[in-house]
């Protein structure tokens, strides 16, 4: 914003819509160019239209994957009464809306038609008449069923409209975006800010009803259930417990969402071609990415203990105590295992951690640090079986318990945004990112690369929450254990081995992309620059220490691996034993006196 | 590892004054199925006092017993536990046999054997479920209600209600089961008995389980004994007690079966018990079911010869819809009237000893009743299994209790 009141101070000739355009385009205007990390505006608009999209699946999406966790905001929230939206309501409402919106989009296409000026409005004009009268038949069919007391079933010819509709929008974004039939190899930047980009978006508009519409009209009405919570919710009491802190209980919801929200924007969702060049998109691409992350969730913790403090209940406070134990325990292998992959990349910085993956994911050579992390990730944001700061059963929510309404569902929100930020650093980290085969060649280089990311993010979230239906909850002295006692050496450990490794160009550490180390002529600075060989050549580039080093690093790694085998061996196809020795049953009668002892005490 | 290691923590020095909480439990609560108060004493999450508060779910049941005829009193016992609901029905069906010297038919015997081992399955497939809820393993309460859904829909066919069925009456059962119902359970074992291998397994395997239950709420001997436990935590706590067993009822005598024992007491001994005695359930079941296949153990006519009392069998064969009911003037089945006399019987029930205790002064219902259950005992056990351990230990040890407050407050 402060860029955008620059630019317009600088060029007063210039009225504010060029300059937003400016701003948007990454143009130049009036001597001034706008440069930085927010002048590629198709790169901004993508984020923040995937964040919008994203944070809509997070809020209503999710809650239709867990059923527990439907069951639990409904008795949090009252039951689910008829009549909300109703099919009526629906009728009397949106389609009204839908026709207003169908009539300008037939005025726009049939001038644009005519005027046969630009193919990519014409051909986008196609796809929305399509998708406009793919709705309208679905409507149509759907208002006879509606009237006739029927449920149409997913066999009805009408809903092969569903099939068309869904490729509107499809075919909608790719001619917006530049990849229609007709087209060059270039991005329409007006097709975004321009009227042209009205078609497209009624398009895919029309599309996301069409959706909705089928799925109300094939499954009934339980989907609407995740939607119309998200709706209700917002006109729920907002209760305060009397003799809370006010300030901090009304605050931490707001502090817990906000940082579950900002660690996305250094999160890099893709890579795209843009005026000829590669640009990530990713909205600010900070050097000490990682590090903004791990504040975010140091962050989230000050809000729950605001939260568990300011409730004035006694479970919400045992639950922030506990969460303030494991949090403050599970940073320190959290940020030992992000540092083997900071060893690994050279960098902090996230694009360069997934560039540094272009030939094998860091999964690979890193696998006991991912392993380390998957688990910390679990803790990190509460996941079963680390939930026991909400556990249900015992807390009814931890520090949850006393809040109600919209501000129950900002924390609902941030723990799964939390979870989302989670498995989207893992696949950053440790996957590869957006990498893999870009399927939709230069052009939708945008759409295959966020196709992978979210597919690897997606895929890492399918584990959490298997991971909820398949294990039991830990107690809080065990966890602690775990942590200091297991974990912490564990990574201490493994750091070690990766540094070691990565200081000595291992090529097994640095998945064989050999770093140089040369001085900069001009500058006399040390400059480090990488080179991809095979294992051979790597092993030929390498000095005679580090080649003695190698041989010795290898036999020490295959000794480990081997303990690592065998004990797997044994732990999967060993005879299995009680964990415990049996006894004689020799009891003795209860000592009265420490009996005594023990329930005299007690503060009074 | 020994006893000595048990983790019962001192109360500490405490130089900075801290004061205890005391944390209020219930009577609406997640893991509370249903309504009971416990008032926790904890030192931060540490229990150094547990004051149990019951009474929310109290109906009057022994008044209202006294009140009603013979019929609606079995209806009202069956109501007390209601997870295996004939258990009241067979206490007061052997009560009245008792009072009035009724003898049961052999093959009723067996058939209510064969009811009440599949009520034990039934509740105890019910606790297993609600085990996995309250460690927080949400998928084993789907496991055991699927598992025990044919269970229901089998005791549904038998008597027209799934929970309560009044299937055993006074001499004998109502009526001899449909051929369906013998071929689906027969169905229904094998499958079951693969299915309950592999729940065992998810816990037992699991170490986070066996680290949450294991030398937790251990229950000794002694104070088992002494405070009455009975049922499977008894057994858990190396008690050698099963009236199956030591006072055998219905069939019991003539089935083989072993009596679970656990060694330590605590909540994993608990848990290990109660699914060793879903599989000799399901032994018992498949032995019942092939000496009811054999022809020697008479006709399928179960009620009738032997009875004394002309209106008791008028009641009953009215019941058994063998003859035309006799009716009095209102249109209503004429009550049953029992010899005075006071009966004293006892049942394993899946929770423990369940024992019932009549004084009929020969009138239509019951003069007095009183019933004995394990849940109340089990209760207030909790103090003692909880002290030294953490809140969350709390909720394990009430799961392997296994305490049903409806039972408890009545």
């Amino acid at each position: 914003m402060l860029l955008l009141l620059q630019t317009y101070q600088m060029n007063d000739s210039v009225n504010i819509w060029q300059a937003v355009r400016a701003w948007i385009n990454g143009l130049e205007l009036g001597g001034y160019r706008v440069s930085g990390p927010w002048s590629n505006g198709l790169m901004l608009v993508t984020a923040l239209l995937f964040i919008f999209l994203l944070e809509l699946l997070l809020t209503l999406g999710i809650q239709v994957w867990e059923r527990r966790t439907l069951a639990r905001m409904q008795s949090r929230w009252g039951p689910q009464l008829h009549g909300n939206i109703t099919p009526q309501t629906f009728r009397r409402v949106l389609t009204p809306i839908l026709i207003l919106l169908a009539i300008p989009a037939v005025l726009y296409g049939i001038e644009y038609w005519s005027s046969q000026e630009l193919d990519q409005t014409r051909t986008s004009f196609l796809f929305a008449a399509i998708g406009v009268l793919g709705l309208a038949a679905m409507i149509v069919r759907g208002l006879a069923l509606n009237k006739a007391g029927k449920q149409a079933s997913k066999d009805d010819p009408v809903f092969i409209g569903f099939g068309v509709v869904l490729v509107t929008m499809i075919g909608a974004y790719l001619v917006m975006f530049g990849a229609g039939p007709d087209k060059q190899l270039n991005i329409n930047l007006d097709a975004l800010t321009g009227i042209n980009s009205f078609v497209p978006l009624l398009a895919s508009l029309c599309s996301i009803l069409a959706f909705l519409i089928y799925i109300v009209y094939t499954l009934g009405w339980a989907w609407r259930q995740g939607l119309i919570d998200a709706v209700k919710i917002f006109f729920k009491e907002d209760v305060v417990p009397l003799n809370a802190d006010r300030f901090l209980f009304l605050f931490a919801p707001v502090m817990v969402y906000l940082p579950a929200l900002l660690s996305w924007i250094v999160l890099p969702f893709g890579v795209m071609v843009v005026a000829g060049h590669y640009t990530y998109m990713v909205v600010q691409d900070l050097n000490v990415g990682i590090l903004l992350i791990i504040a975010d969730f140091a962050l989230f913790l000050v809000a729950v203990i605001m939260s568990g403090y300011g409730s004035n209940n006694k479970y919400a406070l045992i639950g922030a105590m506990r969460e303030a134990a494991m949090l403050l325990t599970y940073e320190i292998p959290m940020l030992m295992a992000l540092l083997c992959v900071a060893l690994f990349a050279g960098s902090l910085n996230l694009t360069t951690i997934v560039e540094a993956q272009s030939t094998t994911w860091a999964v690979l050579p890193l696998l006991p640090a991912f392993i380390i992390y998957l688990v910390v990730a679990l803790a990190e944001c509460n996941r079963p079986p680390f939930d026991l700061a909400e556990a249900s059963n015992e807390l009814m929510g931890g520090y949850l318990v006393e809040y109600s309404g919209i501000r129950f569902a900002l924390f609902y929100v941030a723990e799964y945004a939390n979870v989302f930020t989670v498995s989207a650093l893992m696949a950053v980290c440790f996957f590869g990112g957006w990498k893999g085969p870009m399927f939709l060649g230069l052009d939708g280089l945008w759409l295959s690369s966020i196709f992978w990311m979210l597919l690897k993010t997606y895929a890492i979230m399918f584990f959490f929450i298997w991971a909820r239906a398949t294990m039991p909850r830990i107690r809080i002295d065990q966890i602690m254990f775990f942590s200091w006692k297991f974990l912490l050496p564990i990574s201490v450990l493994v750091l070690c081995v990766t540094s070691l490794g990565v200081a000595y160009r291992h090529p097994w550490f640095m998945a064989n992309r050999i770093p140089y180390m040369t001085i900069d002529p001009i500058t006399h600075q040390p400059l480090t620059s990488y080179q991809t060989l095979t294992t051979l050549e790597a092993l030929k580039s390498l000095t005679l220490n580090e080649k003695v080093f190698f041989w010795c690093y290898n036999f020490g790694l295959a000794a480990i691996a081997i303990f690592i085998l065998a004990l797997a061996w044994r732990i999967l196809f060993g005879k299995k034993t009680l964990p415990r020795e049996r006894r004689a049953v020799t009891w003795q009668p209860q000592q009265e006196a420490e009996l005594k002892l023990n329930s005299g005490g007690g503060g009074q | 590892m020994t006893l000595s290691s048990i983790r019962r923590v001192e109360k500490r020095y405490d130089p900075l004054l801290t004061e205890t909480i005391v944390v209020s439990v219930g009577p609406q609560h997640p893991s509370l199925v249903s309504p009971v108060q416990l008032h926790i004493q904890a030192d931060g999450e540490l229990i150094e006092r547990v004051t149990v508060e019951q009474g929310f779910m109290h109906r009057g049941i022994e008044m209202l017993c006294s009140q009603r005829d013979w019929a609606g009193c079995a209806a009202l016992l069956s109501r007390t536990e209601w997870l295996a609901g004939m258990n009241g029905h067979f206490l007061l069906s052997s009560a009245i046999e008792e009072l009035s010297g009724l003898e049961v038919p052999q093959r009723a015997q067996f058939l209510r054997s064969l009811v009440l081992e599949l009520g034990r399955l039934s509740s105890h497939l019910y606790w297993f479920g609600d085990l996995g809820l309250e460690v927080g393993a949400v998928t084993p309460v789907f496991w055991a209600m699927r598992e025990r859904e044919p269970l229901l829909e089998l005791l549904d066919m038998l008597s027209g209600h799934r929970w309560h069925g009044a299937y055993i009456v006074p001499g004998g059962v109502s009526h001899e089961p449909p051929a369906a119902f013998y071929q689906r359970l027969r169905a229904w074992l094998p499958l079951m008995r693969r299915r309950i291998n592999s729940y065992e397994e998810y816990f037992s395997d699991n170490a986070i389980w066996v680290n949450r239950s294991e030398l937790i709420g251990v229950l000794e001997t002694d104070y088992a004994i002494k405070n009455g436990a009975s049922g499977p935590v008894a057994r858990a706590s190396a008690v050698d007690c099963d009236l199956r067993r030591d006072a055998p009822y219905a069939a019991y005598g003539e089935l083989s079966f072993k009596v679970p024992l656990g060694e330590y007491g605590d909540a994993l001994d608990r848990f290990r018990v109660r699914f060793m005695e879903m599989r000799e359930s399901m032994n018992m079941v498949e032995q019942c079911l092939d000496a009811l296949a054999g022809a020697e153990l008479g006709s399928a006519r179960l009620v009738g010869a032997s009875l004394d009392s002309p209106s008791l069998a008028a009641g009953i064969q009215g019941k058994a819809g063998q003859d035309p009911p006799l009716q009095n003037q209102a249109g209503q089945d004429p009550p049953i009237q029992i010899p005075a006399g006071e009966a004293f019987v006892s049942v394993e029930g899946p929770r423990g000893e369940l024992a019932l205790s009549v004084v009929s002064d020969g009138g239509h219902g019951p003069a007095r009743v009183h019933l004995r259950g394990p849940s109340m005992y089990h209760l207030h056990l909790l103090d003692e299994l909880c002290r030294g351990y953490l809140l969350a230990d709390l909720f394990v040890i009430y799961a392997s209790l296994d305490i049903m407050v409806g039972e408890a407050d009545r």
